[in-house]
């Protein structure tokens, strides 16, 4: 099925409703928490940043996490905030993004986040299991958009 | 004179004693098209390349997709953990 993305001229495109916009926007200003706290016994945190020389080194993991850690949020931050742009866009009925070549890698990558995290507080052992409800539908949604972002950017 | 002892430490002090590598591990969200994506785009491998090492990680758990001295590999692992790719580095020879 299309997934709304569409080339148009430089830039790609695509209309989101009002209901997906709400969604977006509060997966992304929830991780956005997560990140700027960036701290305690997280499983989001333990994906999105893990550690560097896995169990192998805890010191040199602990190391690199020094003087990476905060870089490396921010910088997942500042892709989330662009994401975020869509929703001060909205007027009521929905939302036209429209993404110049840079703007839809960082939403690529944003959205990546986006998935790593939703999928981290469920659960990894359990996604794709029916019963989880409205909010697998939500992380069956955000790869079929991140796939459809990915096949248009790379078409 | 400098001798072949000290120059074995001043080659291992720099990380040219024994290389490093990156290991991207299999991860149950990252879609297949996107890690190949990510090869791709920071690596600048070929399609063909970068699909061949996205399937080795899906297969096998895991690949190696980088080699060299320690700090180019902790560059490339914080590249790798800001696209979201589960990627770790060590020792070559381990």
């Amino acid at each position: 099925m299309n997934s709304g993305f569409v080339r148009v001229g430089d830039l790609i495109e695509r209309d989101f409703s009002a209901e997906e916009v709400d969604v977006l926007t509060s997966l992304a200003v929830g991780l956005d928490d997560t990140l700027d706290a960036a701290e305690g016994d997280d499983p989001v945190l333990d994906r999105l940043l893990p550690a560097a020389y896995g169990d192998d080194d805890p010191e040199a993991s602990a190391e690199f996490a020094r003087f990476t850690r905060e870089r490396i949020a921010e910088a997942k931050r500042g892709r989330l905030t662009r994401l975020l742009l869509l929703s001060a866009d909205e007027h009521g009925d929905g939302s036209r993004l429209s993404l110049d070549e840079a703007a839809a890698q960082e939403w690529l990558l944003a959205l990546n986040d986006i998935r790593l995290a939703l999928a981290a507080r469920i659960g990894v052992d359990r996604l794709g299991d029916p019963r989880l409800g409205p909010i697998g539908d939500v992380y069956d949604w955000l790869g079929w958009l991140q796939s459809g972002l990915l096949d248009t950017v790379d078409g | 004179m400098v001798s072949t002892e000290e120059l074995i430490e001043h080659d291992v002090q720099l990380g040219l004693g024994s290389p490093w590598v990156v290991i991207v591990w299999d991860d149950p969200v990252n879609l297949m098209t996107y890690v190949t994506w990510v090869f791709t785009s920071y690596f600048a491998m070929t399609k063909p390349v970068a699909e061949r090492l996205m399937l080795q990680v899906h297969n096998s758990g895991s690949a190696v997709v980088a080699t060299g001295t320690r700090e180019e590999m902790e560059r490339h692992v914080e590249a790798m953990h800001g696209y979201g790719l589960w990627a770790t580095l060590r020792r070559a020879d381990e």
